[in-house]
């Protein structure tokens, strides 16, 4: 009636968005921000749906054009078998590399936060287990997941919001509206890879029930993360100040230490805080564990979609352990982003739509 | 000593008789001789079977052989209706000529019932003669007769023990299906109502009953039902929780896929949401299914009181289920991890409290766990009185024993007893069930990792309600396929809306029946749930109706 055709919903698909760009990079995007048009930070976001807005229509431009394919049966169909397959592999591994260095970070927030004494490594192999567990469910048990943890997330956003407001020092917004354009420009696209999740829209697209409206499915997430981003910003800066902002590695983690419930039973409330945005972690975990897999069992033509699931484990994690320390994780994460985010959500979809433009390739056809 | 029908093989020929299956495959006879000797055979040393042959009529005599199961049936309808007028009556040779057979003529005089058919097969015989009914073969007949004559004593309509209301019908199910039935019936008087019969158990061959609105449960639902009943075939059914645990979706989890429920208000209830309800003959319990998390916080009470009461009430039910689960697991990970959560003079006292006690916080969680089981299986399983001395003595004496020699803390008593109260509030036995299980992962996860076990533990028991299902229904419903019924489904979970706002029926019922309430003089077709409803203008819309669903 409703289960067992591998298939998600339009929200499911906005939700299951929503959630992986909230990932890691929203706990230092008022850094990002900063560093390029100061106390102006949160227009950056702002700004930076117009450029979400732009891959949404990169994006749907090719997947409209073979509406219950995924990358792996579009491609062969545009270009050559065997660029498809190198480009298929890039874009498994750039998804492998980014997820497991998002275990990473997630490992070393833990650590940071709840678990000085523990070891890095069982922080993050207990994360990927649990990853693995859900993603052998399949993509319909994912986007229900995502539909409930929208919940958490919705209320810990709402908690941080109520709690800052009233406390905060607007002053540390001044002066408005003073910075230089190449900042803007610059920042404007570093904080538009916030959106870098909407590649998975090369693979979920084809499997949406409703292919008309991936493009919606699409927008809607870039207009609500980047209003929300652009809120998380502001209330940093108002909330822990914008000097302490660049001093921290994640502002954002400050402003939740930040922040107290008067009279209540419990303290270190950041701690509840974090939840919901672990809960985002883990559905960005998920998202990528599953299409990398999705991507080797399609490629190979597997029926069983979840068959490369626990062998991708112990690669995440090994990939996730190759850098030394926190600080060597943060640069690798942030440089991996910049020079890899863009490629799948502009040049790669916009030049495979203009050659089946060109060549009149479609699914109808 | 040896069986007088056995063969050489060691197979009897009575075993020769039954099928794979255990049916009889044998045909009736025209010679009524041929006929007792097979139910002979087949009741040889069943002493609670009782047959007589008798001659009927004056001119005409007519042979017949009546079988029936002592006990089973109701010896007035049997001896007043049947056997005297039987024996009182005179025919006569133009009389018989009449008829085209003589099972038409008993059929015509002797039976002051409406309940009385003709049988061809021996295997249907049996089987109504083992279920209480009256056998009649007759002479120069290849057909039989069975008599409706069922009757037995049994427990008589009783309020249901599990789920008592204090606003509400007092009747619940009992051990006899035809009772059961009657009692949705009564509530539900409409055409559209079937009651699909069918025998389950080779050996048992326990009736069961299939019950839905013809009109707004699935089709594919009910497909589905019939076909997971006819899956396994087992020897003997004695309670519907066998029949539930053969069609479940996942034999692996914890959590009830199917609703049991001893009201026969909740069982017609459900009924009219679509969903389709099975009744055991023998067991006091109906079964509903589909059934989502979210139907097991609901009690039938909701319905017959005040929504903001029974509203909160609902939060209430969601929030201590969460900590039935949760709260020890949480108390080791605060403790023992993240003391600096609790405000100092908190923690100080929990600190003093402790002090002398000898064993780990996890070992004193663990073990008074086990004891309170221990208590409860005791309490259930003793006789009546003796189950509120064990209470006593577990609870009060050896709990403050156990403090007084520093076994545990008092924290720890008062955790396990809010705990155990937070399990008892949940209206549904059988999710309390799942949920004192899974309070064990919560303790090991949150004792080895501290609140990030805690949180893995909780995403652990997400993802597995997540990809959980009942009937192809998302366990999670309607949580996570809210927008499906136009967010009407949402109407009556952790809130319970007033009932002039619960206006449609649940994703379950076939679209062209969402509509459930409306106001008397409107046109139904003026209505329209939601955007994705499938119902728009009182026609089903084929592109968001069930098609996409």
């Amino acid at each position: 009636m409703f289960t067992h055709n591998g298939r998600v919903s339009v929200r499911q698909v906005e939700i299951f968005l929503i959630l992986q760009m909230l990932n890691t990079t929203i706990l230092f995007l008022p850094k990002i921000a900063g560093d390029y048009v100061e106390r102006n930070g949160y227009i950056l976001p702002l700004l930076a749906s117009i450029l979400g807005v732009i891959y949404v229509f990169c994006i749907e431009g090719i997947t409209k054009r073979f509406p219950k394919d995924t990358l792996v049966e579009f491609l062969p169909k545009i270009v050559p078998d065997f660029v498809a397959y190198i480009i298929i592999i890039l874009f498994a591994v750039k998804i492998l590399i980014i997820t497991s260095l998002e275990a990473r970070m997630l490992g070393e927030m833990i650590s940071q936060v709840l678990l000085p004494k523990t070891p890095i490594q069982v922080i993050i192999l207990v994360m990927l287990l649990s990853v693995a567990y859900l993603v052998k469910s399949g993509v319909e048990a994912i986007g229900r997941m995502g539909e409930v943890l929208i919940y958490f997330i919705a209320v810990s956003l709402v908690l941080v919001f109520l709690l800052v407001v009233p406390h905060g020092e607007y002053m540390q917004l001044m002066p408005f509206f003073q910075t230089n354009l190449r900042g803007i420009g610059v920042g404007t696209f570093v904080v538009s890879l916030i959106f870098m999740p909407l590649e998975i829209m090369l693979m979920l697209a084809g499997l949406m029930k409703e292919t008309d409206k991936v493009r919606r499915a699409m927008l809607v997430p870039v207009i609500i993360v980047g209003i929300a981003s652009a809120i998380i910003v502001l209330l940093t800066y108002v909330g822990v100040g914008f000097n302490e902002t660049q001093r921290q590695v994640w502002p954002v983690l400050t402003l939740m230490q930040s922040m107290s419930l008067s009279g209540t039973m419990v303290e270190n409330q950041e701690i509840l805080m974090m939840t919901g945005w672990t809960f985002s972690i883990f559905i960005y975990l998920s998202s990528g564990v599953y299409f990398t897999s999705l991507i080797g069992s399609r490629s190979f033509k597997y029926k069983r979609e979840n068959i490369f699931v626990l062998p991708l484990i112990p690669i995440a994690y090994f990939i996730a352990m190759i850098p030394e320390n926190l600080v060597m994780a943060y640069d690798y994460y942030n440089k991996f982003q910049y020079y890899f985010g863009i490629w799948f959500i502009l040049p790669v979809p916009l030049i495979l739509a203009i050659i089946a433009r060109g060549r009149r390739n479609s699914h109808a056809k | 000593m040896k069986n007088k029908n056995d063969t050489s093989n060691g197979v009897t020929v009575e075993d020769s008789w039954h099928d794979s299956e255990n049916k009889i495959n044998i045909p009736l006879s025209i010679d009524l001789n041929e006929n007792i000797k097979k139910i002979n055979m087949l009741f040889e040393n069943c002493m609670d079977i009782v047959k007589r042959e008798v001659e009927l009529g004056t001119d005409k005599k007519i042979k017949i052989y009546g079988v029936y199961t002592d006990g089973l049936v109701n010896r007035e309808v049997l001896e007043h209706y049947l056997l005297s007028v039987a024996f009182d009556y005179k025919n006569s040779e133009c009389e018989i000529e009449d008829y085209r057979t003589p099972t038409q003529i008993i059929m015509q005089h002797f039976s002051a019932t409406f309940d009385v058919k003709e049988v061809d097969k021996m295997d249907d015989l049996v089987k109504a003669i083992l279920s209480g009914d009256t056998a009649i073969f007759v002479d120069q007949s290849e057909k039989a007769l069975v008599i409706a004559t069922r009757g037995w004593p049994g427990r008589g309509v009783g309020e249901p023990n599990a789920e008592s209301v204090v606003r509400g019908p007092r009747d619940g199910f009992t051990e006899t299906i035809r009772f059961n039935t009657v009692l949705v019936r009564r509530r539900i008087r409409d055409t559209k109502l079937k009651v699909k019969m069918m025998s389950y158990g080779t050996r048992s061959r326990t009736d069961v009953a299939i019950m839905y609105m013809d009109d707004i449960a699935k089709p594919e639902l009910i497909k589905e039902v019939e076909t997971r009943l006819n899956k396994y075939v087992i020897d003997g059914v004695f309670d519907s929780g066998y029949i539930e645990q053969l069609i479940e979706d996942s034999w692996k989890s914890p959590f009830p896929q199917t609703q049991a429920t001893e009201r026969p208000d909740k069982f017609a209830a459900s009924l009219l949401e679509g969903k389709v309800g099975i009744i055991v003959d023998n067991s006091p319990f109906g079964i509903i299914v589909p059934a989502t998390l979210n139907v097991f916080y609901q009690a039938s009470e909701d319905y017959y009181q005040r929504w903001q009461i029974m509203s909160f009430l609902r939060i209430l039910r969601y929030l201590v289920s969460f900590l039935s689960f949760t709260l020890p697991g949480l108390y080791i990970a605060v403790l023992n991890f993240q003391p600096t959560m609790l405000p100092t003079a908190f923690a100080v006292s929990i600190a003093a409290a402790r002090e002398g006690v000898t064993f780990s916080t996890v070992a004193e969680i663990i073990v008074m766990e086990l004891i309170f089981e221990l208590f409860r299986e005791a309490g259930i399983r003793a006789p009546g009185a003796i189950g509120h001395v064990i209470g006593l003595v577990g609870g009060i004496v050896i709990g403050q024993a156990a403090v007084d020699a520093k076994i545990v803390s008092p924290m720890i008593i008062i955790i396990i007893s809010l705990t155990a109260i937070c399990t008892f509030a949940v209206p549904d036995y059988s999710l309390t069930s799942a949920f004192r299980l899974i309070r064990y992962m919560f303790i090991g996860l949150s004792a080895f990792l501290g609140l990030y076990g805690f949180l893995i533990a909780f995403l652990i028991t997400l993802i597995h309600l997540s990809s959980l299902e009942s009937f192809k229904v998302p366990y999670l419903a309607p949580y996570n396929i809210s927008d499906r019924n136009g967010f009407n489904d949402l109407k009556d979970t952790i809130l319970r809306f007033p009932t002039f706002m619960q206006t449609t029926r649940p994703i379950y019922a076939r679209a062209e029946q969402r509509r459930r309430l409306r106001v008397n003089g409107d046109n139904i077709q003026d209505v329209s749930p939601g955007p994705n409803s499938g119902v728009t203008n009182g026609q089903v819309d084929r592109k968001s109706g069930d098609e996409t669903e």
